[in-house]
């Protein structure tokens, strides 16, 4: 009978104990494996929100752009919408400092009118100018966006082909972007002219707050890219200086401010985490300890004929290691389930974006959190076996 | 073939009101066995006949002295050495009933044959089933230990012990738990390996064990009288 096999009958032997080891295993392995999947996912959604700005600086209309209704139109998704005169965008494109400038018009649909498909943030962008939309479409596969075509974040349930309407204008799905794990994945992408024509459409159909807009000559914000040589605060205050009725925003502080979220938000996890890791490895460690010392007279039995002190050590190592195996395994799933199916309301209750790590790091993950359950069971079954050579194998056989 | 030269056990035992924790549980014993006889080790409990046992076979080192099977001093060797020593060359029946909680009564039995891969010795199939049949343990072979009385356990301990024909057989207490009829039985087969040359040797407190004995010795206070 091989180590193997004779570790397998004695946790087939102890359904109780080997199932109540197994749970303290899942549980070290999902929090170690979810908690770390969490943290990953938020740092990720923080290096994607910094990717997808790519702006410098942000210019808005100053009643409109108290920095957190941006903050909630990128971060969370929310709709919303705000205009200023497009003079303000000749203006800065003059300015020194100024490297590259570009303007977005903003626009929300609208789902209880029967016009929209879906409700959603619609961004129109220029392509001449543009330097932060249209890599990001390269990226994802997508090419050139043509009139009354749009491009849509990746949670929106569409797909390229599809004909969407808003304020019953129709337009047509030409791609779908990469995830980024904020709000961004849930706005629909469109050409300048095509989104000042859903602004007409929604003027006439008195659906838009602004009813005296003039759709050619405003524009909702206009993202700047700082020259090499000047400073970022030297044009931003330049504009907040010299640029009348506007706000200029440093994108980096907005990163900053979401930064700052998280780095609360991961410590909270941190700390739960490792209390938790601590608590169950402990608990883990005592169990198995306890399990192979109460054992000792079985132990001194198979010493009794014959059995060499370091095949008993192995097979209550491989006892351990197999219940990490299956608990770590379990953990992993749960805590992969829990993250997959809730990943949407993780992302809604932390306010934060949330982009998952892509299926290698998590399977690296999933491998790691398992072997570190393995290599504590493996661990505490040699403290357990240790102890049991303190004493004879004689001294054990006459205890009652 | 075993003999012990100047064989003590002390242990380190915590007792109130006692002048030394020292308790000398066996006091220097000179002693040899010879095969081919039953040596019964009689003795009132305490008396340390169980501790001079398992010195003997192995499983208890002495605080002094050696213990010699042939010429090899069983305790000089290494773990695995003395562990494959005692597996090819001794078979113990231990004071208490048990078994491996998770084997079957057959997986019991058989556990020490498996133990040392690449070993010549096999398992004597014949001589098992016969063991078994004699034991009257024929149904309960599927049987764990937790559904065994404490006499079925004491039978599947006997068979474990001499399955695999050891020169030396060590039980101590081996009648606990058993009627006179299997008490009979365990006899029987320990005269039967005698005969074969094995020696065998049996500590108990039972004045009975005395009538199955080809040589007698008392133990008391951890003194050996012949």
């Amino acid at each position: 009978m091989s180590t193997f096999a004779l570790a397998v009958k004695n946790l087939k032997g102890r359904p109780g104990r080997t199932t109540a080891l197994t749970l303290l295993a899942m549980i070290l392995s999902f929090s170690v494996f979810s908690s770390s999947i969490l943290t990953g996912s938020l740092n990720r959604g923080l290096s994607s929100l910094s990717d997808r700005l790519g702006a410098d600086i942000m210019v808005v209309p100053y009643e409109a752009a108290s920095r957190s209704s941006l903050e909630s139109i990128i971060l969370q998704g929310n709709k919303g919408y705000f205009y200023m005169d497009s003079s303000v965008y000749d203006r800065i494109s003059g300015m020194e400092g100024v490297e590259r400038v570009t303007s977005q018009l903003f626009l929300a649909s609208v789902s209880n009118a029967g016009c929209c498909s879906l409700p959603v943030q619609i961004i129109g962008f220029d392509p001449e100018s543009d330097f932060t939309v249209i890599p990001w479409i390269k990226k994802s596969g997508g090419g050139e966006i043509g009139d009354y075509s749009v491009v849509i974040g990746n949670d929106l349930t569409a797909f390229v082909g599809d004909t969407l309407k808003f304020y019953d204008v129709p337009v047509t799905v030409a791609a779908k972007l990469d995830k980024t794990g904020t709000g961004l994945d849930t706005a629909v992408y469109t050409n300048i002219n095509t989104l000042k024509a859903l602004m007409q459409a929604s003027i006439d159909k008195g659906l838009n707050t602004f009813k005296n807009l003039k759709p050619d000559s405003s524009v909702s914000c206009v993202l700047i890219k700082v020259a090499d040589g000047y400073s970022v605060d030297e044009v931003l205050n330049d504009i907040n200086i010299h640029v009348r009725k506007v706000e200029a925003v440093k994108t980096a502080n907005m990163i900053s401010n979401v930064n700052g979220s998280l780095e609360g938000v991961s410590l909270v996890i941190n700390v739960f985490s490792i209390a938790l890791w601590l608590i169950s490895a402990l608990i883990l460690v005592a169990a198995i300890v306890i399990s192979i010392s109460s054992r000792k007279k079985e132990f001194a039995l198979m010493r009794s004929f014959g059995t060499p002190a370091r095949l008993i050590k192995s097979i209550v190592r491989s006892e351990a290691v197999m219940v990490g195996v299956v608990g770590g395994l379990l953990g992993v799933l749960l805590g992969l389930s829990m993250v997959v199916l809730f990943n949407g309301l993780i992302e809604q209750a932390l306010s934060l974006p949330f982009l998952m790590p892509g299926v290698i790091i998590i399977f690296i993950t999933a491998l790691l959190s398992v072997a570190l359950v393995c290599v504590i069971g493996f661990i505490s079954a040699s403290v357990g076996a240790g102890s049991f050579w303190k004493k004879d194998p004689g001294i054990y056989l006459r205890e009652e | 073939m075993l003999k012990c030269e100047e064989l003590s056990k002390q242990f380190v035992r915590n007792i109130k009101g006692s002048d030394s924790n020292v308790i000398t549980a066996v006091k220097k014993t000179n002693l040899e066995f010879t095969g081919g006889e039953i040596v019964a080790i009689k003795g009132r409990s305490g008396s340390g006949k169980s501790t001079l046992l398992n010195m003997l076979s192995g499983l208890l080192c002495p605080t002094a002295g050696k213990v010699y099977f042939e010429t090899s001093d069983i305790y000089s060797m290494n773990d695995d050495e003395r562990s494959h020593f005692i597996n090819s060359r001794f078979g113990y029946i231990p004071q208490s009933s048990g078994g491996i909680y998770s084997l079957n009564m057959i997986e019991n039995i058989l556990l020490p044959s498996y133990l040392f891969k690449g070993d010549s010795k096999k398992v004597d199939n014949g001589f098992l089933d016969e063991l078994i049949e004699f034991f009257e343990l024929k149904d309960l072979t599927n049987a764990f230990p937790g559904e065994l009385s404490g006499g079925e356990l004491r039978r599947m301990a006997v068979i474990r012990a001499i399955l695999g024909h050891p020169d030396v057989i060590f039980a101590d207490e081996p009648t606990g738990d058993l009627d006179p009829d299997n008490t009979d039985r365990v006899f029987e087969v320990f005269r039967r390996e005698a005969e074969r040359g094995a020696g065998v040797i049996i500590v108990s407190h039972d004045e009975e064990v005395e009538k199955y004995a080809d040589k007698v010795y008392t133990m008391s206070n951890g003194i050996l009288k012949v």
